[in-house]
């Protein structure tokens, strides 16, 4: 089936399988390999990208579900080579280590300061609490994303 | 690689074409969300002829409020009744139980009737519709039905939906003043099955229980299940008709030893947070 999905401001039609999942429409179609495939259940968050402004898990979403729809991923959550405070706080703070989730969590936490002005710990714990990190043991996460909060966007 | 099989897909213009789709293909998997449809296809726990998504239709979006009463279409997403801005006691309970559901991303996703449709015993939604005393608008090409969501839950993952039927809406009233409400689910970990959530709204006037309504869900009740108190209406709101209640509610665990727990703890916990929602709606009044 025919499916146009705007990518990062770019338009990607393909004809596609029906049960082609949109996470691999990103990857294969679009060559953007920013989204990783973790669990592959919706549990683990590193999938996250923005479909029409709000975060989703994109191994349990359907392509075809997208087609018309404007996706943001990791390669677009910042202008060219510059990054964004959220991922300007986790580098700086070395706040990750393997990054296999990061795509995610900076997708997410991009996301939730763009709408809290001043969040508390606890409002940034549950709004990553559908991103999994096995590293960091999330403490480090949650201070760079705090401290990201109070930088000028 | 988990991967869904080779699937037919068709996502239909209006209600009406749904329905026909539904109508000629009665082993459809109807899809709006995708968290649990496309999940399950994965795992290879459905199969399906066609896929039927409803996930855009715009018959069943929005949430209104008129006379009172609210409606709910089902295909509104999980995180717009988390954010919606009604107030009131009936809308507070289910905004509780819809910011319990899974995680942001997946209420991003996930629709109010996907979570009423698939009759996992552990989602939060049913046992605070069971004491909103919800009706569910359900629709087929041929016509509407309404039915209480009490007549709704057959068993685990079973519902009273035929295989031609769209849940179309999901109608209540707002009791209004003077109600309190309490949700809770309590959870071993993260997006685990629930071990129970309660659900529960009522009233109490001059010391007396005016209304009272608690419904509890969860695994260790496998169904969404409403609790009988219509007999402690009337009564003064007293710590002896507290624990009678709590029995009645331990009462309907089909608890047994796995790896949620102990049947006795699960017990346990149907009591704790029983008795922790009666508190909160009884109030001063004890």
């Amino acid at each position: 089936m025919k499916v146009k999905i705007n990518v990062n401001g770019e338009d990607f039609a393909s004809d596609v399988e029906p049960r082609l999942l949109l996470v691999d429409f990103l990857r294969d179609t679009a060559g953007l390999t920013g989204t990783h495939v973790g669990c592959e259940t919706g549990s683990c968050g590193s999938c996250t990208v923005l479909l029409d402004g709000r975060p989703v898990k994109s191994c349990l979403m359907l392509a075809a579900q997208a087609d018309g729809s404007r996706i943001i991923t990791i390669e677009g959550i910042s202008k060219g080579e510059s990054m964004n405070r959220v991922q300007k706080s986790l580098s700086e703070s070395k706040a990750l280590q393997c990054g296999f989730c990061a795509p995610g969590i900076v997708i997410t936490a991009s996301w939730f300061l763009d709408k809290n002005e001043n969040p508390d710990e606890g409002e940034i714990r549950e709004a990553l609490s559908g991103n999994i990190c096995r590293c960091t043991g999330y403490q480090p996460v949650v201070d760079a994303v705090l401290k990201a909060s109070k930088e000028v966007k | 690689m988990l991967y869904p099989p080779q699937i037919n897909y068709e996502r239909p213009e209006s209600l009406s074409e749904a329905l026909s789709l539904l109508n000629d293909h009665p082993w459809s998997l109807i899809m709006a969300g995708g968290t649990i449809s496309v999940l399950s296809l994965k795992k290879r726990a459905v199969n399906a002829e066609l896929v039927v998504d409803i996930g855009r239709l715009h018959e069943l979006k929005g949430i209104d409020f008129r006379d009172g009463r609210y409606r709910i279409g089902s295909a509104v997403k999980i995180y717009e009744i988390a954010e919606s801005g009604f107030e009131g006691p009936g809308f507070s309970l289910l905004r509780q139980a819809a910011s319990s559901v899974g995680d942001p991303l997946l209420r991003n996703m996930g629709t109010v009737g996907g979570n009423v449709c698939l009759g996992d015993p552990s989602n939060d939604l049913p046992p605070a519709l069971l004491v909103l005393g919800a009706e569910l608008n359900v629709v087929n090409h041929a016509g509407a039905r309404n039915l209480n969501i009490s007549d709704f839950y057959k068993g685990p993952f079973r519902t009273s939906l035929a295989k031609n039927e769209i849940l179309d809406s999901i109608n209540f009233s707002e009791p209004g003043k003077g109600y309190r409400w309490f949700y809770y689910k309590h959870y071993i970990r993260h997006l685990d099955h629930s071990v129970v959530n309660v659900a529960a709204l009522g009233k109490v006037i001059g010391g007396r229980i005016a209304d009272l309504r608690i419904a509890v869900g969860g695994m260790s009740v496998r169904v969404p299940t409403p609790i009988e108190t219509s007999w402690a209406v009337g009564k003064h709101a007293s710590h002896e008709e507290l624990s009678r209640i709590v029995k009645s509610a331990s009462e309907k665990c089909l608890c047994t030893d796995d790896r949620q727990g102990s049947a006795e703890y699960k017990k346990r916990m149907i009591e704790k947070i029983t008795q922790m929602a009666l508190l909160s709606v009884m109030g001063d009044a004890l």
